[in-house]
């Protein structure tokens, strides 16, 4: 790297291993692709992760509307239903015993039940990764957490400290195993087709960006193209909208990103009249297209500086800029190959979700730490390969023992279970359960041991 | 293009003024009210395009021509202000994602967030921290300053009208509790020149109460005195109040038409009327707020303690009211015209008397100088304010901290009072919902 941007703050504390984390995703939103990285991330820590599933729940809490009832019911409705989900999170944590119980922003995790948490001594922390100022509820809920992970700082950083909330800067990221570069012999021309143009845009259809884009009229509309979702009534710019506004899935947007030649990327700003906010926090497709080795044309915010060095990325400040951004990069292909390159390089070393997760437990552990909480908590350290055997029945025949032995290595590596985590019989059964289709017979026989185990009142 | 759905009361009409402000800002606007109150709505908001809805049961299918006209506009957008079957009805000419206030989605009646907020706090009453001008006015994610909704009041030359009674009997002074109060505030108008009169405002069912409080009067208050309680229009009454130089009014429409000409209002506020719900809206007025433990009621309840409020405008207040501040000094021989006082007892004068509040402005609305000091209201402004993304400011006069002291843990109180947790939990309560504003300079919407 050429330059270097400032670093961020070290995290403290020692790197915290073996951890059981349960990450509350939201019922749907900006913020669940947000929390499946975090899953995944964590695992590739190797830390045994469950996610509370709640986009499951959202078809039944929407079907409430179908009821077609009075205002006030539905809000009672509503709230009850919440509250159910909230329970629900309590029951998996009961069951899965986390150390950790992470959230996202828009967790359906009510008072009580981070009360309870509380109370039982589970840490709870969530990534509040949306814009203060737009989400104002935060002050709400930010005290009933043990950490506050945010992706602004002050002056959100010191009212939460007046509030008594700990927290810490936590920017956005991107997941290489997700956002890559696509190799130009692995491209599928289709995509380049049906993906591809000079110009590009994906977001939702923000006041400043409606009006931002319709100075960029003069463009060709296959040289220009916009996508995703609230874009309605947008008269002027429809003939670069495409698929009438539809969503576009996170998989659909690195499509988009490596199919493009200058991808767009105008945070969002709720007033009209403030086409480029200069706001502070930087958000998720910097670093995703970053991460893709896609070129983009970014506008500034105050806190990029101290994630991007200069000549990683490509900042305009006002919309002239961004014309002449265009022009200039269409026109220079190398200057655009070896941004991106830097730009990518840099969120590989600094800015991936595996990164963050790693910040995030260290000031989680330093935390435990100052509380003389053990974190881990202290759990049987009997590698789980024996303890699985051990859970067995000292009656099973030998031969189905034996075969049993040769076929767990694979079941733990088909389970995602063996990355060094610390999985106990009921994770394996927990996550068995969870598999669809057909089982094999080791897996059924496991599942036929469970049950054997709670009839007859033995535990693993 | 806008369009308001007000079909509330004449009050309410007046309390869209802050949100009618700010949509005229913006573009063309429309407002789409109760049959009965176009004309007033016309002289009230000029500039605006005013609709009538013939809402009697028997007119009703007279609507369908104003429910045409309505669906043929543009309008960018739609805000339904009223809690109401009707108006659920006339949100459904429109699609829901261009109505603001409340409206239905698929047949499902639903709300803003922000006004969630106001179902929050509606459920401690006594703490409310914003005035229904202001509520509605942001519904508007940029609304009009409030200074500049109504003109600023400021004592003049001109009659006294005296409203003789709102919508509810305990929220209105007797005759006799009136009387020696019109006295002097009449004498204070005659002070200021102009040979004003003493004009009683109200329905035909309150021309007996004006007569018996003509009675009362001193005769040279009465030979100045006309009732005018039933026999005016709307528009007649916008013509009248707009001459007055003061108006004594509990809270009614009139007094709410008042503050939209400026006119300086004194007005009694008592059972269920509370001053920072619905208190005159603009600089310039006062309020005499009776605040027992119970207040404010809920005026559809009985009231177990007496009507113990009522006695709140004895003695004390009169010497108040004659000296404009809450220690009144006695009156000359503290001989005061009219028969005995609520409040008054075999011993002497009430000891409770009301608040005396005065209105003022803060970046967030209107505000009372004076009264009890209120912490818990301060807090729910402030997030009030943080949630609308206006300045914070103190309560001036109500509670001097400022954003900087006020302690966390209220405004972390505050912030669990107003915001349900399904606000915290559905991305759809996450951003506000502004209008598709999208002119470009020069262009109206």
């Amino acid at each position: 790297m050429t330059a270097s941007a400032p670093p961020l703050a070290p995290s403290p504390g020692p790197r915290p291993e073996a951890l059981r984390v349960l990450v509350i995703l939201p019922l749907y939103g900006g913020s669940l692709p947000v929390g499946r990285y975090c899953v995944s991330a964590l695992r590739d820590l190797g830390h045994t992760v469950e996610a509370f599933e709640a986009p499951d729940y959202y078809g039944a809490f929407t079907a409430l509307r179908g009821l077609k009832t009075g205002m006030e019911r539905l809000e009672q409705l509503e709230a009850g239903f919440l509250n159910v989900i909230s329970q629900a999170v309590y029951a998996q944590a009961e069951r899965f015993a986390p150390d950790l119980v992470l959230s996202m922003a828009q967790a359906p995790l009510n008072r009580q039940m981070l009360q309870r948490f509380r109370k039982d001594g589970v840490l709870t922390a969530m990534w509040f990764v949306e814009d203060h100022r737009v989400f104002p509820y935060w002050r709400a809920f930010a005290p009933l957490y043990d950490l506050f992970f945010v992706i602004q700082k002050d002056p959100l950083a010191a009212e939460l400290a007046a509030m008594g909330v700990r927290s810490a800067y936590l920017p956005m990221a991107a997941l290489p195993a997700f956002h890559h570069p696509v190799p130009p012999e692995q491209a599928d021309p289709a995509d380049r087709r049906r993906f591809g143009s000079a110009v590009s845009f994906v977001g939702a259809g923000y006041p400043n960006r409606r009006l931002a884009f319709r100075q960029l009229m003069h463009l060709d509309p296959r040289d220009f193209r916009i996508w995703g979702s609230d874009w309605d009534n947008e008269a002027v710019l429809t003939r670069f909208i495409q698929n009438n506004g539809a969503r576009v899935s996170s998989e659909d947007c690195v499509r988009i990103f490596n199919a493009s030649t200058i991808n767009l990327n105008l945070h969002s700003g709720v007033k009209a009249n403030e086409l480029i906010t200069g706001g502070d926090f930087v958000n998720p497709r910097t670093f995703e297209l970053a991460a893709c080795g896609a070129f983009q044309l970014v506008d500034h915010r105050t806190l990029l500086p101290g994630l991007f060095a200069p000549d990683e990325l490509a900042v305009f400040r006002t919309m002239p800029e961004l014309v002449e951004g265009i022009n200039h990069y269409l026109a220079h292909p190398e200057e655009r190959t070896a941004m991106a390159m830097r730009a990518r390089k840099r969120v590989l070393a600094e800015h991936t979700y595996q990164a963050r997760m790693e910040t995030l437990l260290r000031h989680t552990a330093a935390l435990a730490a100052e509380r003389n909480t053990p974190f881990p908590a202290r759990r049987d350290q009997t590698p789980a390969r024996q303890r699985l055997t051990a859970a067995l029945p000292p009656d099973l025949p030998e031969a189905v023992r034996a075969g049993l032995g040769e076929e767990l290595e694979a079941l733990l590596h088909r389970l995602e279970l063996d990355r060094g985590q610390d999985p106990t019989f009921d994770d394996v059964i927990a996550r068995l359960r969870g598999q669809s289709g057909v089982l094999t017979p080791l897996e059924t026989t496991l599942l036929f041991l469970d049950e054997w185990r709670k009839q007859y009142g033995k535990k693993s | 293009m806008y369009l308001i759905v007000q079909l509330a009361r004449l009050g309410d009409l007046f309390q869209t003024a802050r949100l009618v402000a700010s949509l005229q800002r913006r573009g063309e606007t429309h407002l789409c009210v109760d049959a009965v109150l176009v004309e007033v709505a016309r002289l009230a908001f000029p500039g605006v395009t005013v609709h009538g809805l013939d809402l009697a049961p028997d007119r009703v299918a007279g609507c369908v021509r104003t429910f045409g006209e309505l669906a043929s506009q543009p309008f960018r957008a739609v805000y339904n202000l009223n809690h109401a079957g009707l108006n659920r009805a006339v949100a459904r000419l429109f699609p829901p994602d261009r109505v603001f206030g409340y409206r239905a989605v698929d047949g499902q009646a639903e709300r803003d967030g922000w006004l969630r907020l106001a179902m929050r706090w509606t459920t401690a009453r006594r703490h409310s921290p914003l005035n229904l001008v202001d509520l509605w006015g942001h519904l508007d994610p940029d609304p009009v300053a409030p200074q500049a909704v109504n003109p600023p009041a400021t004592p003049r030359p001109g009659s006294l009208g005296v409203v003789l009674a709102g919508r509810h009997a305990r929220r209105s002074l007797p005759p006799q509790a009136l009387a020696p109060a019109v006295q002097i505030l009449f004498e204070r108008q005659c002070a200021l020149g102009g040979n004003p009169e003493i004009r009683l405002l109200g329905s035909r069912s309150e021309r007996a109460a004006g007569r018996e409080l003509m009675g009362l009067l001193s005769p040279a208050a009465l030979a100045r005195t006309v009732n005018l309680a039933g026999r005016t229009s709307l528009p007649e009454a916008f013509a009248c109040v707009s001459e007055l130089g003061c108006m004594l009014t509990p809270d009614t429409g009139l007094m709410h038409m008042a503050t939209r000409l400026g006119v300086p209002v004194q007005a009694v506020f008592l059972s269920s009327a509370w001053a920072w719900e619905t208190g005159p809206y603009g600089t310039g007025h006062t309020v005499w707020q009776a605040a027992p433990p119970c207040a404010p009621c809920l005026e559809s309840a009985p009231c177990g303690a007496g009507v113990r409020c009522a006695r709140y405008f004895g003695r004390d207040w009169l010497r108040a009211l004659a000296s404009g501040s809450p220690h009144g000094a006695p009156l000359p021989g503290d001989s005061l015209p009219g028969a005995s006082l609520p409040g008054d007892t075999l011993a002497g004068t009430a000891t409770e008397a009301p608040l005396f509040l005065q209105s003022a402005v803060d970046p967030l609305g209107l505000i009372w100088h004076g009264g009890e000091n209120d912490p818990r209201r301060a807090a729910l402004r402030r997030v009030l304010a943080e949630n609308r993304g206006v300045p914070p400011a103190g309560d001036r006069g109500v509670h001097e901290e400022t954003r900087e002291t006020v302690a966390q843990q209220r405004l972390h109180g505050a912030a669990a009072d107003l915001y349900d947790e399904a606000q915290w939990m559905l991305p759809r309560f996450a951003t506000p919902l502004p209008p598709p504003d999208l002119n470009l300079p020069g262009e109206r919407a």
